[in-house]
């Protein structure tokens, strides 16, 4: 009899735990964890969330030049993902905010890395190097071991090591300005779908505010959201 | 002469064709007819009338009495309007007089007013592309009554997410078809004009389909199924927010996901033709892709031309583009990586140059525009020149040098793999004169020619 009360009672704590749980949404007694399905789901978006940020702060730390662009695939891909027809309200406010986050925070690779002075026209590098003129024969991407003269063939190499190293850095910057296009385009879409109305808007301004860094960018995604100041109209004295 | 027996035969014969006679002259009511004719969707106005038989002008006084759900006092009853989805009872009943004579007779008969009480489906989910179909049944009340054909009350309005796309009329049910757009559906049904006429909701059903959308904004059709090696494509999963999409990929090429909405479609790094294919709720769609490797090499030159007067020389820039110009291999592209490389191929006068071989310059390119009729633009640029120098042997005469380059291709932290072959080939004349080509561009300059640069 003593039993089946304390088993009563036990199971009462239990319902009285569950309906006043923490906002992580765990409830825990001494007997054991109870865990409801929507804030399962909303630790697995939290979690999803902080893998693909932790990928872009790494990114910001150094940038991977082979995986960057495949970050932007999840990032795009955040909010479809995590929302489904069974997604409540609060899950949804949550997976917007977090995918906002998101690809806001990815335009800080680009805008770090990316040379605001660069452009692709002065993309002057070739496959090929004219060693300096000589004597001897000179021919476009001819191995230096067949240049006689020592200080053509130094003058040679160095050409050709010159134009490596500005095509690597070349390189770099065209990537990033092909992900830029490609990731730009896609994402100021969303940042114009994020201010559809006025608390949207002021929302966003406020996450551009905190998350971006380049006030270049900051600018542009401002231009988005068409937010302006209003202006204080005096009315003039007669 | 008649018998007397025939005679009352006769008489009796007389009486009865007298009154027969009297009886099938009375005025009765042998029908009645309801405008317009049932069965009608309800809100719809009807009048009854009887259809009356016999003398109605042989001096005989005639009433009309309808009852039942209709009502009046004439030939044709008032107008009832059919607020329900019931059988409306009509009595007609007609009483005459004659020369202190009477008699009445009465007909029944009714007249159906239906609407529609559900719409039903016969499948909730259908694949896009393929040959279901949805069937909407507008179930009709009252239930286990045979109404007939109503299919010319029937009016039909298709919401796709939440906003009509289609109106229609005509038909007892409506299909939909497999060829409209993926998203979520209700089919709606109406019988009639009249608003008492309640529009019923078939439950959701979709249209399960699958979008492409390459993540490269060059070519610009980015739904295309043409896919260059190793390109990226979206596969969203429509209607969007589905709970349980699962994908799978029959061939090469690799997934980010086996399940979500959205997933990245990696192509091969070889020619294939894959097939993804997304299941939700038991109903799956595909999508194939054709990915093609590079088929070829293309310079166009831009520029001057290279030369040193009275030296044998010429030289050109060129830009480069990669074949076709319908998909984006946005890898790396590089000309002869892997030493040793192949000596030069010499004729006539350049057999003194057969030693030469063309080396590594370690330099990559990307592609970073696709350029209609030309291809995938790589960035940077080729230098095909030679200058003979000083020292040259005289007399000229003709002669040929070839470099047969190698030109890989590489994906990001991958290896190299070669695709093509470009002969860079300088050709001299007795004059001096030199061309160089390459790829589909050259250039010359005459050995008198004017110094000039690229």
């Amino acid at each position: 009899m003593k039993i089946t009360i304390f088993s009563v009672s036990v199971f009462l704590v239990a319902i009285c735990f569950g309906l006043d749980q923490n906002d992580s949404g765990l409830m825990q007694t001494n007997l054991t964890i109870v865990k409801n399905p929507k804030s399962q789901n909303i630790d697995k978006i939290q979690k999803r969330y902080t893998e693909i940020n932790n990928k872009i702060n790494k990114n910001l730390e150094e940038i991977d030049l082979d995986n960057v662009k495949a970050i932007n695939f999840d990032i795009l891909s955040f909010e479809d993902n995590c929302k489904t027809d069974k997604t409540g309200e609060k899950e949804q406010i949550l997976i917007r905010e977090y995918s906002h986050k998101l690809l806001l925070n990815y335009f800080n690779i680009i805008d770090k890395y990316m040379n605001k002075k660069y452009s692709s026209e002065n993309s002057n590098f070739s496959s090929n190097v004219m060693p300096p003129p000589g004597d001897g024969i000179s021919i476009s991407g001819m191995s230096p071991n067949d240049i006689n003269d020592p200080k053509r063939r130094a003058e040679y190499e160095r050409l050709i090591e010159e134009n490596k190293q500005r095509s690597k850095k070349i390189n770099i910057q065209e990537i990033l300005i092909i992900i830029n296009e490609n990731y730009s385009e896609r994402a100021y879409k969303i940042v114009k779908e994020m201010s559809s109305d006025l608390k949207m808007k002021k929302n966003t301004e406020a996450l551009i505010d905190n998350i971006i860094k380049d006030d270049e960018r900051k600018k542009i995604l401002l231009g988005i959201l068409e937010i302006q100041e209003k202006k204080e109209i005096t009315p003039e004295r007669k | 002469m008649e018998s007397n027996r025939f005679k009352v035969i006769k008489m009796v014969l007389a009486t009865i064709l007298f009154f027969t006679a009297e009886i099938l002259a009375c005025p009765e009511v042998t029908g009645i007819t309801f405008s317009p004719s049932s069965p009608q969707p309800i809100g719809e106005s009807v009048t009854a009338s009887m259809v009356v038989g016999g003398d109605t002008a042989g001096g005989y006084e005639v009433t009309y009495q309808w009852e039942e759900d209709f009502s009046g006092v004439g030939e044709s009853s008032d107008a009832v309007v059919l607020n329900d989805p019931i059988i409306y009872d009509a009595k007609a009943t007609l009483k005459w007089t004659k020369d202190g004579e009477s008699g009445e007779n009465s007909v029944y008969d009714f007249i159906v007013a239906f609407a529609v009480d559900s719409v039903t489906v016969d499948k909730t989910i259908i694949a896009k592309g393929s040959t279901d179909k949805i069937t909407a049944t507008a179930n009709l009340a009252p239930a286990n009554t045979a109404i007939g054909d109503v299919s010319i009350f029937m009016q039909w309005i298709i919401y796709k997410d939440d906003s009509s796309i289609i109106e229609t009329s005509g038909s007892e049910t409506y299909e939909l078809g497999s060829d409209n757009e993926a998203g979520k559906y209700k089919i709606s049904a109406k019988a009639g004009e009249k608003e008492v006429s309640p529009w019923k909701k078939s439950e959701e059903i979709i249209v399960f389909g699958v979008v492409s959308e390459t993540y490269v904004l060059k070519p610009a059709n980015t739904d295309r199924k043409k896919l260059g090696i190793g390109e990226d494509v979206f596969l969203k999963s429509k209607p969007e927010g589905l709970s349980t999409v699962t994908w799978s990929i029959s061939g090469d090429g690799t997934l980010s996901s086996d399940s979500g909405n959205t997933v990245t479609f990696s192509a091969s790094e070889t020619a294939s033709s894959p097939e993804i294919t997304a299941s939700y709720g038991g109903v799956n769609c595909s999508v194939s892709f054709n990915v093609i490797e590079p088929s070829g090499f293309v310079m166009n030159k831009f520029g001057g031309t290279y030369h040193i007067k009275d030296i044998p020389s010429v030289g050109m820039r060129t830009y480069m583009f990669v074949t076709p110009d319908d998909v984006n291999f946005g890898m790396f592209f590089a000309e002869d990586i892997v030493p040793p490389t192949a000596k030069a191929t010499c004729t006539g006068y350049f057999n003194y140059t057969k030693d030469y071989v063309h080396a590594p310059s370690g330099v990559e390119h990307l592609v970073v525009d696709v350029v209609t009729g030309k291809g995938n633009q790589l960035n940077g640029y080729d230098t095909a020149a030679m200058s003979l120098g000083n020292n040259f042997p005289t007399p000229f005469s003709a002669g040929t040098f070839t470099w047969s380059i190698p030109w890989y291709y590489k994906f990001p932290g991958k290896g190299y793999k070669k695709f093509i072959t470009i002969n860079q080939v300088f050709t001299i004349d007795a004059t001096g004169k030199l061309t160089v080509s390459k790829a589909g561009a050259s250039a010359s300059a005459n050995l008198n020619d004017p110094a000039s640069g690229y």
